[in-house]
């Protein structure tokens, strides 16, 4: 048995000021997100949807993106929509054969630290580059060497002609040679130098960046005063940062937020035509994937202005091809595959499809709304007598499976094009990559397509996607997401259908 | 003394190395990071030559003799994305988590003994049911929601909290918050459910007996004893409070440890994950050996290494 003890009361007042007290101390804690004070050009807050692990465009596959756009320069500038635009280099030739390519460099042009662009500094990057394991290594497998003629001229000797080579190799961003020799991969990556319009100033805790503008930057002039580059992996965060302000541009916005978004004060939604595409691809090696009829009936039975509507919101475009719209070498004559579920069981009937349900395997991130897509997908496909048993893994173990070419059935996948039509061509229609199909056609008219130049290439992409998508039906394009940017009022954006590119580039 | 440190640090380095040794394992049967690393665009020769480059085509056996060696002079690898040693990667995010995770237990700690302490002191059934039903409730609802919920609350409608990142003091309120409240909730429940077990002992009736007030029952006599289960709990879950606050990491993009890891795991980050897991596991084992020698400390009848 206990004794009874009054219970201790605090008087009101004391609990008046205590609430007061906490509602002061609150009210103090206020965000701040970016923005400008009058007269003075912004800040902005990016947020990046997985943090840096290194700053190092040497040694980063991964979309250092807006980040490395921003510090770094590339002898060409490839993600404006219209075409290749002079950086680094002021212009380029290649010779009669093919085989070399000329750069002349912007004498102009300096790293932060001062010292001046060379071409020692592009022989120096594309050679780390070249290095068996280095990740880039691959993607200068025409490089046969790089020379430096003279302080500012540089040399590119191909192993063959290809025609994308200013897409390959002059994005490539440049580093400072003997900066990077003296500190090593790890100190350049904790300092960084570049020659792009704004300087590394420090870390963000988490693998953010934040930037400055350059002062007398030798390129055109820049509308913003500083970035700031913050971690924000989760999508719901990074709406409710651009709602409170704390976040100013975002790119990739979820499409069931943009209307939602677009209609709030403060906050301005920019859409512009996208560069990825989602598709269904087959496995054609064994099961009904082998079978051209079940392809095309594959083809038939999606309607994809009906997924636009639905599954995207309206922020979509149907697919008519694998190269979209804003890549060099998309052929705007081109059409979606019509909706037509009747003949798509008529070509279902005579092929050799058994009924029995086919693995349909998809990544639950990267692609679009990927859960709602593959449900509508499935539904299609199943009105037409098509069963598919529904595979959804995480991003990383699809892309480990895709490459190893372990997925069986069909899958169903988002890739993003690159600026020029070689980059998807590289990784879904030429030999010796993720190609599940052995066609020397196919093969031999990629080869066309990097040798020929001008309308002559144009013709020989053309022709290649009619292989690939009309005679063979080797993958069923669906959809073209736009690129939705959420933007803060008064935040200047160059809504690119790439990459959210911050930096004016001409 | 000495003897019982000597054979838990033995005993605690058997227990890491099971885990590195497992970790490793599952890591490499998880998929060849290559994919992840490598440009779309890569051909499988340059996967192969990637791979062979990185010391990944070995077999498995090969490669963990390998890294035990590395692991022998304190070499944890580079990590397979940045080049940089991959023990620096968990370095740089752990005051993250640190102190996120000791904020979060100091405020829990302090918030638990406190109401407890108010709860009996005052025997107010009322009071006690309202503290317990709203700590039943906290428990209920699950770690990321409730994250979500004071985002919403907090940082979007009322505007008043910062709730993305790590900058300043005033971006450990809403992730504390979340974190604290699970542990508090839980505190309650521990420190209630000991203090009852106690009441009804003869040392109790013995003392208000003599004319002890209930305040000093309660401060005294009660509480030393209440506290050993309760450190017991603190100590195991305070290795949950810095491994596990993975959810509070993702939803407030605290740069911590735990999301660390993830990230490596998602891109298959070999030697971050193994360090990652390293620095966990030692996280661990040292805080169960703290609570140990701190409850040794508390209760006269426990001898360390002994019987009690």
């Amino acid at each position: 048995m206990t004794l009874q003890i009054p219970r201790p009361r605090l008087r009101r007042a004391r609990w008046a000021a205590l609430a007061a007290a906490i509602g002061i101390a609150l009210a103090g804690c206020g965000q701040s997100g970016g923005g400008a004070a009058p007269g003075t050009d912004p800040v902005v807050t990016v947020p990046l949807a997985a943090p840096l692990a290194v700053i190092n465009p040497i040694m980063d596959t991964a979309a250092g993106g807006a980040v490395y756009s921003s510090m770094f320069q590339s002898m060409v500038f490839n993600q404006d929509p219209a075409g290749p635009v002079p950086a680094l280099a002021e212009s380029w030739e290649t010779a009669p054969d093919g085989m070399t390519w000329t750069f002349h460099l912007d004498p102009d042009a300096k790293f932060h630290d001062g010292t001046p662009v060379t071409a020692d500094d592009v022989v120096f990057t594309l050679t780390q580059e070249k290095e068996p394991a280095n990740p880039h290594a691959g993607t200068l497998g025409i490089l046969d060497r790089a020379e430096a003629v003279d302080p500012h001229t540089v040399v590119l000797h191909l192993t063959k002609p290809n025609s994308a080579l200013v897409a390959i190799i002059g994005a490539k961003y440049i580093l400072p040679k003997d900066y990077y020799e003296r500190v090593g991969p790890a100190g350049f990556s904790a300092a960084p130098i570049g020659s792009g319009p704004f300087k590394f100033v420090k870390a963000i805790d988490g693998g953010g960046v934040e930037l400055a503008r350059v002062d007398a930057w030798h390129g055109p002039e820049q509308p913003l005063a500083g970035i700031r580059f913050k971690p924000v992996t989760s999508s719901q965060a990074q709406v409710a940062g651009l709602q409170t302000g704390e976040l100013n541009i975002v790119p990739d916005l979820p499409t069931s937020q943009a209307d939602r978004l677009a209609a709030m004060d403060g906050i301005e939604v920019v859409e512009t035509g996208g560069a990825p595409v989602s598709f269904i691809a087959f496995d054609v090696r064994s099961g009904p994937g082998q079978d051209r009829d079940f392809r095309e009936a594959v083809n038939l039975a999606i309607d994809k202005d009906a997924l636009v509507k639905t599954v995207m919101q309206g922020h979509a475009q149907p697919a008519a091809s694998l190269i979209t719209p804003p890549v060099v070498g998309h052929d705007p004559t081109r059409r979606p595959t019509p909706y037509d579920p009747e003949r798509a069981k008529q070509l279902l009937a005579r092929s050799s499809y058994d009924g029995s349900p086919i693995p349909f395997t998809y990544p639950t991130s990267v692609l679009v709304n990927a859960d709602e897509m593959a449900k509508a997908v499935a539904n299609y496909l199943s009105a037409v007598g098509i069963a598919v048993q529904p595979i959804p893994i995480d991003y990383s173990t699809f892309l480990q499976q895709w490459a190893a070419k372990q997925i069986t059935g069909m899958y169903m996948m988002q890739y993003k094009n690159g600026t020029d039509a070689d980059t998807i061509i590289t990784s879904l229609y030429a030999r010796g990559t993720r190609v599940l199909f052995d066609d020397p056609e196919v093969f031999a008219t990629v080869d066309r397509t990097r040798e020929a130049t001008g309308e002559e290439r144009l013709a020989a992409l053309a022709e290649l996607e009619q292989l690939v998508l009309d005679k063979n039906r080797y993958y069923a394009p669906l959809l073209v997401p736009n690129a939705v940017y959420g933007v803060t009022d008064g935040i200047p954006l160059n809504a690119n259908p790439f990459n959210p590119i911050l930096v004016a580039w001409k | 003394m000495v003897r019982y440190l000597a054979g838990r640090s033995a005993q605690a380095l058997l227990t890491i190395f099971l885990v590195v040794a497992l970790t490793f394992v599952l890591a490499r049967i998880a998929g060849d990071p290559s994919a992840l690393l490598l440009p779309a665009t890569a051909t499988e020769q340059d996967a192969a030559e990637f791979r062979r480059a990185l010391g990944l085509d070995q077999p498995v056996a090969v490669q963990f003799a390998g890294y035990l060696a590395d692991l022998a002079r304190l070499d944890f690898g580079n990590s397979l994305r940045s080049g940089g040693p991959a023990v620096d990667v968990i370095l740089e995010r752990m005051p993250a988590t640190l102190s996120l995770a000791g904020i979060s237990l100091l405020v829990s700690l302090v918030l638990a003994l406190g109401l407890g302490l108010v709860v009996e002191l005052t025997s107010s059934e009322r009071l006690r049911s309202a503290i317990l039903g709203l700590a039943l409730l906290r428990e209920a609802i699950p770690v990321f929601v409730f994250g979500l919920l004071l985002v919403l609350i907090f940082g979007v409608q009322l505007r008043s909290l910062p709730f993305i990142g790590r900058e300043g003091p005033a971006s450990y309120i809403l992730p504390v918050a979340t974190l604290s409240s699970l542990t508090l909730a839980l505190y309650l429940r521990i420190l209630r459910s000991s203090f009852g077990a106690e009441e009804g002992q003869d040392y109790v009736r013995t003392a208000l007996a003599k004319g002890a007030s209930h305040r000093h029952v309660v401060v005294r006599e009660t509480l030393p004893n209440v506290l050993l289960p309760f450190v017991t709990t603190v100590a195991i879950n305070l290795g949950y409070l810095v491994v596990g606050s993975v959810l509070v990491e993702s939803v407030f993009s605290w740069p911590g440890v735990a999301y660390a890891v993830v990230e490596a795991v998602t891109q298959r980050d070999f030697p971050v994950i193994q360090a990652g897991v390293i620095a966990m596991a030692v996280v661990f084992v040292a805080v169960n050996l703290i609570a140990d020698l701190v409850i040794a400390r508390l209760d006269p009848r426990v001898r360390l290494g002994g019987a009690a």
